[in-house]
C-alpha cells in the first residue's frame, strides 16, 4: 500500500469496496452542493430565493459557517463613534464625569504597534451588539438582546473600575456619532449626535468582585 | 444519440476516475496548513497577555453569559457543547489548554502526524473562537471556516513531517519489498481507502476555493 499518493495505486476490485467509494463521492457531492449553496444565498444580497428558504439556510449555516463579510466596509470610513461612558458610585452616589472609552482604548493602542483584540474588537463589537439588538428607545428586539447587553454593561465596567475609583453601582453609557466631514455634507450632517442610553444598575454578583478590579494602574 | 449519450458517459466516468485517483491542490493545501497553523501560533503568542480577559473565567463575556446565549440559541446539544466547552474551564484548566492550543499549532503547521492533528485543530480553533463571539474579526471568521475545511484535506501530503517520514519508510522497503500477509478483505478496503480520502480532499479544496471567492466576491459588492 503506497500512501504517498504519486503513483496509480491499484484500483478496489471487489463489489462492496467500489460500492464504498461510489457512496462516498455521491456523499461529498451532495453535501458540498448543499454547503455551496448555503454559503452563497447567506452572503447574497437580498433575493427571492434567499429569502424564501432563510431559515434552512441558516439552520444549515449558523453557528458554525457564520460569516459577515460586509463588515470590511464602508461604515466605519465614514462615520466615528465614541461610545463614553460615566458612573454612580455606590458609597456616596457621587458621580463620576464622562470618560471617553473609545478615545482610552485608541491612547492605549497609539503605542503598540500590533494590539490585540480586547483593545481593538472589544468595545467596538460590543456596542454595535448592543445597538443591533435594541430599537432607538433601547427596547430589546432580539432574543439575544439581554446577554448583549449584560455584555456591554461588563466591557464598560472592566473599563470604568480603574478610574472610578469607588464600587461602581450604575452605569450610564452614551454614544457619540460623527459623520466625517466630505462633499455633499452640510456643517449640521457632521455636528456629533449624542445618544445617551438609560442608566443601568450593576448586578449584585458584579459588585462583589471590583474588589480585585479596582486595584488598577 | 446513442453515441452521444455514449460520450457522456465516458466523461462521467473518466472524471469520476480523476476525482478519486488525483488529490488536487495538495500542495496549496500544505501552505495553506502551514499559513494558518504558523498565524494560530503567533495570535495565541501575542494574545497570551491579556488570554484572560479574552476567553478566560473573568472575561466580559462570561462563563454565564455563554451559557445564556448558547441556550437562547437553539442549537443542537453537541454544538452547545463544543462552543460552550472553553467557558467552563477554571483559570488553571484554561492555562493548560491554551498550551495545548498553542503545541497543537505548532504539530499542525510542522506536519506532525496531520490526519488527526487536523481534527484536533479544527476542533480548537472553533471552541476557543467561540469564547468570545464579539472579540472576533473578519480574520478570525477566515481561520475558523479554514480550519474547518482543513480537516478534510489531506494537507500533510506534502512538506511535512509526515511527508518526511513516508519518503524514508518507503526508501527502506524499496530494496526488500516483501509486503506482510494480510486477509484479503483488509487488502480490499487499503485500496478504497486512499480514493474514499481523494474524494473527501477534493470536495473540501472545492469548498475552500468557493469560500474564498464569496469572502472577495460579497466585500467587493458591499464597497
Amino acid at each position: 500500500m503506497s500512501a504517498s499518493g504519486s503513483g496509480p495505486a491499484a484500483p478496489p476490485t471487489r463489489w462492496w469496496s467500489r460500492a464504498l467509494v461510489a457512496g462516498t463521492t455521491v456523499a461529498v457531492g451532495a453535501v458540498v452542493a448543499v454547503h455551496l449553496a448555503a454559503t452563497f444565498f447567506y452572503n447574497a444580497p437580498a433575493n427571492p430565493v434567499s429569502q424564501r428558504y432563510a431559515k434552512q439556510v441558516d439552520t444549515w449555516i449558523e453557528p458554525l459557517f457564520q460569516q459577515n463579510w460586509r463588515l470590511f466596509a464602508p461604515n466605519p470610513i465614514s462615520e466615528n463613534i465614541a461610545v463614553q461612558a460615566r458612573a454612580s458610585l455606590t458609597a456616596n452616589g457621587r458621580l463620576t464625569g464622562w470618560y471617553d472609552l473609545s478615545s482610552l482604548d485608541q491612547r492605549a493602542e497609539a503605542g503598540n504597534p500590533a494590539p490585540g483584540h480586547v483593545l481593538q474588537n472589544g468595545l467596538r463589537n460590543a456596542w454595535f451588539g448592543w445597538a443591533g439588538s435594541h430599537d432607538a428607545n433601547g427596547n430589546p428586539t432580539t432574543s439575544d438582546a439581554a446577554a448583549l447587553q449584560a455584555y456591554l454593561l461588563n466591557v464598560v465596567l472592566d473599563r470604568l473600575r480603574p478610574l472610578a475609583g469607588g464600587t461602581i453601582g450604575s452605569v450610564q453609557i452614551r454614544a457619540v456619532t460623527t459623520l466625517l466631514p466630505g462633499p455633499g455634507r452640510t456643517a449640521a450632517q457632521t455636528a456629533p449626535q449624542v445618544r445617551t442610553l438609560d442608566w443601568w444598575t450593576v448586578p449584585a454578583s458584579d459588585t462583589n468582585n471590583t474588589a480585585s478590579n479596582t486595584a488598577g494602574p | 444519440m446513442t453515441g452521444r449519450a455514449a460520450t457522456a458517459l465516458w466523461w462521467i466516468g473518466d472524471r469520476y476516475e480523476t476525482v478519486t485517483t488525483r488529490c488536487f491542490a495538495a500542495r496549496g493545501m500544505a501552505v495553506l496548513r502551514i499559513g494558518y497553523g504558523t498565524l494560530w501560533v503567533l495570535f495565541l503568542l501575542h494574545e497570551s497577555g491579556e488570554r484572560d480577559a479574552a476567553w478566560g473565567p473573568d472575561s466580559p463575556w462570561s462563563p454565564a453569559l455563554e451559557h445564556q446565549y448558547a441556550a437562547q440559541a437553539g442549537w443542537p446539544g453537541f454544538l452547545r457543547v463544543w462552543l460552550t466547552s472553553v467557558a467552563d474551564l477554571t483559570h488553571t484548566e484554561f492555562n493548560v489548554f491554551y498550551l495545548f492550543a498553542l503545541a497543537v499549532g505548532v504539530a499542525f503547521a510542522l506536519g506532525w502526524h496531520t490526519r488527526i492533528v487536523s481534527v484536533l485543530f479544527a476542533i480548537i480553533v472553533v471552541a476557543l473562537e467561540n469564547r468570545s463571539p464579539l472579540l472576533t474579526d473578519g480574520g478570525d471568521n477566515v481561520l475558523t471556516l479554514l480550519s474547518m475545511y482543513l480537516a478534510f484535506t489531506a494537507c500533510g501530503r506534502f512538506w511535512s513531517i509526515d511527508a518526511r517520514r513516508r519518503a524514508r519508510a518507503q526508501a527502506r522497503s524499496g530494496d526488500s519489498a516483501a509486503e506482510p500477509e494480510r486477509a484479503a478483505w483488509r487488502v480490499e478496503l487499503s485500496r478504497a481507502r486512499p480514493r474514499m480520502v481523494a474524494v473527501v480532499h477534493n470536495g473540501a479544496v472545492l469548498l475552500i476555493a468557493a469560500q474564498i471567492c464569496i469572502v472577495y466576491g460579497t466585500a467587493g459588492l458591499a464597497q
